[in-house]
């Protein structure tokens, strides 16, 4: 005979009513710690409304997200929102999350359609470059670092400029290693249209980087 | 014939090798094309700049708190279906069963008994009903505990207006009822 698991949840002020949850089940359930969880029974955890399940899965792919949206926007200000953003939408959709993609590449999908409708919306805001050096090289003498820190922040800036869809293929391609494949799942495209979108986004840098766009 | 923008873009990535593009050896044109491609992509290592280390655990807690707001609004949705929206329907009902209840009651009463009732003052109607009136001690007792944001909520309050906007789109007929109804209701006790 099947095990019966019951909960009873007493709500003490008014109405003052009681829920009674009974659930049959051939199997006990066992939750291992939070940490050891694969992303599959995270996502199932969350589902569950166990706490702290959610904020693991932010804690794990946080920097990539934020990373990601930093490469659409071009400063810490936006990309930030635009985090948030992402994770706010996972978490609504986490019931539409079937498994079949890691949740790693789910999350980038979600993350590039808030980044795509974020840009079109809103002029790029490049920060100020005194911002952007956090990183210190000690082998580095101080003007080479200047000079890569402007370096940088003209490659960024150039970026932010790109068209939405050449945008999208080349970050994917080129900061987060995507294939090709993936890209065009991601944007809802062919192969072809974003190898194309990709040669199209460096034949535009090459030229933004020439005019030294700021 | 040229190399098309893939062919190039695979070689520049290195996922096709030279050799399998003969047409490079004798194309200049490609050739240097595949070569500012490789330097644009050479430029491109950039890193993002590392944010401040307190900046992940913040981003965590904005996230936790806007998912925590988030899953509010829907908990107090599914609430006002859940319970609010039954309660409404459940105090409607009885509503309707008190006024078809004291309409019966109270036989109606013709005009020229009372020729002057709708302009006599507004009687108290709770004072009309029996204390001991099982129908009006049930509404009483679902009433009680609804606070007026709860019933605002459930959208059983009336805005500012709304009766006059009803009274007003009444057919001649349904206002005449309407009339007949106010004076059995008030007349016992006004007259």
């Amino acid at each position: 005979m099947a095990p019966v698991l019951a909960s009873t949840f007493v709500r003490t002020s008014d109405p003052g009513w009681e829920l009674t949850v009974v659930r049959s089940d051939d199997v006990p359930m066992r939750m291992a710690a939070l940490p050891d969880l694969g992303e599959a029974d995270l996502v199932a955890a969350c589902l569950a409304g166990h706490p702290g399940a959610f904020d693991l899965i932010v804690e794990r792919h946080r920097r990539t997200v934020y990373q990601l949206c930093y490469r659409f926007v071009g400063n810490h200000e936006d990309a930030s929102d635009l985090s948030q953003d992402v994770f706010l939408r996972a978490f609504r959709g986490l019931r539409n999350f079937k498994g079949q993609s890691s949740v790693g590449t789910w999350l980038y999908r979600i993350g590039v359609n808030v980044c795509l409708n974020r840009v079109t919306a809103k002029t790029p805001v490049n920060e100020p470059i005194e911002k952007r050096q956090h990183v210190d090289d000690v082998s580095e003498s101080p003007s080479d670092r200047i000079l890569r820190g402007e370096r940088a922040m003209q490659v960024r800036a150039a970026i932010t400029r790109l068209p939405r869809k050449q945008r999208a293929a080349l970050i994917l391609r080129m900061y987060h290693d995507m294939s090709h494949q993936e890209i065009a799942e991601t944007l809802g495209s062919s192969v072809g249209a974003v190898k194309a979108n990709v040669f199209h986004a460096l034949q535009n840098l090459k030229k933004l980087l020439a005019e030294g766009v700021s | 014939m040229h190399l098309t923008p893939e062919e190039l873009l695979d070689l520049a990535e290195g996922t096709r090798s030279t050799a399998s593009a003969p047409h490079l050896a004798k194309c200049e044109a490609c050739r240097q094309q595949l070569d500012e491609l490789c330097d644009v992509m050479a430029s491109l290592e950039v890193d993002v700049p590392e944010p401040s280390p307190l900046f992940w655990d913040h981003l965590s807690a904005r996230v936790r708190d806007a998912v925590a707001a988030d899953a509010g609004r829907v908990r107090s949705w599914f609430g006002v279906g859940r319970w609010s929206w039954g309660l409404a329907a459940v105090m409607s009902a009885v509503v309707i069963v008190v006024a078809v209840s004291l309409s019966l009651r109270t036989p109606p009463t013709g005009l020229a008994h009372h020729p002057t009732a709708v302009e006599e003052p507004i009687a108290d109607v709770g004072s009309s009903v029996p204390a001991d009136d099982p129908s009006f001690i049930l509404l009483g007792d679902l009433a009680g505990s609804l606070d007026w944001d709860s019933a605002a909520e459930a959208g059983i309050t009336m805005d500012v207006g709304a009766s006059d906007t009803v009274v007003a789109e009444l057919t001649e007929a349904e206002r005449t009822e309407l009339q007949r109804l106010l004076r059995a209701a008030i007349g016992p006790t006004g007259a």
